[in-house]
């Protein structure tokens, strides 16, 4: 039978499926930071790569939505975007734990603690912005607006902890192979955040556009 | 009151804003020439962050102006790119002066004479660039284009002399590592200047 519903809109289960992403987005931290925060726990891919898939599983459904919906209230190139963004989450948070698996040696007895937190604050801000885009319209600008700025904050605060971190990397007190990895992991570990950046952005673009 | 002005076409302050976006990049630059030649001196990341953080506020203006204007100078997305890869010209000075001051104490000695004017070449051609946008003038952004290409391959070649030295036996580790990382933070800020060519001559050639 022909739905004239499916043809037209679909509104809440793209907002539906794009909070969904926002979650596993969340939950791919929320793994990584349970493992980092305890040194003596032997970190395993599984995790990782089932939030990773999850992820993809709702881009692809979103993907899908968005070929077979005629209307939505949403530009299809900003859900398109916002779920590129959020897809990119879990693939750097699994990345990382790959290098922190191989590096494991090495890395022992390192406090993320500050990444931790960082990382907590940027994912639970993800989460609340994409939950906002259900109110789209006046007044919700500056609402966006002041969420956007919290995240950029968060982001600010990473790049400082890389600059600290890399102050004791190059400080000569450490042998240069543990330098290299953990530069590398530190650096993935702030491309998450960024990646967390760019979805804020992203959604302040739709909220302004829409308000 | 219905602002048609606003609505419609804001020409010369997309252009302006595209400008001045451009010309943080090259105070930006003005900044790095001084703390690479002051190498004893006390270097201060404020002017970078001075740089950037103005940067930051143009292209954000241009974002917002980009959607709230209904009728603009150039595609939408084309200014978009540029404002973005303009933008990215003052970011990665800044990022190469975070990291130099932090990496000093390890790298004495070491000088980027080489890379330092190709950088101010790279980013003096871009200017001229977006000045000439405003202006439409394809043929003269041709040629800047074809100079812009001939800096950054020779950046291309600077880095790959540099690299050379710092792969030889013998060489302090952790100071390679380091030099590595100020070189191609360098190179990349050429890389940025060529993107933003590329942006351009290809809104010409589109709008020719």
């Amino acid at each position: 039978m022909f739905s004239l519903q499916k043809l037209l809109g679909k509104d809440d289960k793209f907002f539906g499926l794009l909070e969904g992403a926002a979650e596993e987005a969340r939950h791919s931290v929320q793994a990584l930071n349970r493992s980092l925060a305890t040194p003596t726990a032997v970190l395993t891919m599984d995790e990782f790569v089932q939030a990773r898939r999850a992820e993809k599983k709702i881009a692809e459904q979103i993907s899908e939505a968005l070929v077979e919906t005629f209307v939505t209230t949403l530009e299809r190139e900003d859900i398109e975007v916002l779920s590129e963004t959020l897809y990119k989450i879990p693939k750097t948070v699994e990345k990382f734990a790959e290098r922190f698996i191989i590096s494991a040696t090495l890395v022992k007895g390192t406090s993320f603690a500050r990444h931790i937190k960082l990382l907590e604050a940027a994912t639970n801000q993800v989460v609340a912005m994409v939950k906002e885009l259900r109110d789209l319209g006046e007044g919700r600008l500056d609402t966006i607006k002041a969420m956007n700025a919290r995240l950029q904050e968060i982001e600010g605060e990473a790049d400082e902890l890389i600059l600290v971190v890399l102050r004791d990397l190059w400080s000569g007190q450490h042998e240069t192979t543990k330098v290299i990895v953990m530069k590398d992991l530190y650096e993935l570990l702030e491309k998450v955040i960024d990646r967390c950046r760019d979805t804020g952005k992203a959604v302040t673009h739709i909220v302004l556009k829409n308000s | 009151m219905i602002n048609f002005q606003r609505i419609l076409g804001r020409e010369d302050e997309f252009f302006t804003l595209l400008e001045a976006s451009a010309q943080e990049g090259a105070n930006a630059v003005t900044a790095l020439k001084r703390i690479l030649r002051n190498a004893n001196g006390t270097p201060s990341l404020k002017d970078f962050a001075e740089a950037r953080r103005k940067d930051k506020e143009l292209t954000t203006r241009l974002e917002e102006m980009l959607i709230t204007t209904f009728v603009t100078p150039l595609e939408r997305e084309d200014l978009e790119a540029l404002a973005e890869v303009l933008y990215k010209i003052p970011k990665t000075v800044e990022k190469f002066a975070e990291r130099y001051i932090i990496g000093a104490p390890q790298i004495a000695g070491a000088n980027f004479d080489n890379q330092l004017p190709l950088i101010e070449q790279a980013i003096q051609i871009v200017l001229k660039m977006v000045h000439a946008l405003r202006e439409g003038d394809l043929g003269d952004i041709k040629g800047l284009q074809n100079k812009l290409q001939a800096v950054e391959s020779q950046a291309d070649d600077v880095l790959t002399d540099c690299l050379a030295k710092l792969y030889e036996p013998g060489f302090p580790s952790l100071k390679a590592v380091i030099l590595k990382e100020l070189s191609d933070l360098l190179e990349k800020v050429i890389d940025r200047c060529r993107d933003a060519g590329n942006v351009i001559s290809h809104v010409l050639l589109k709008n020719s």
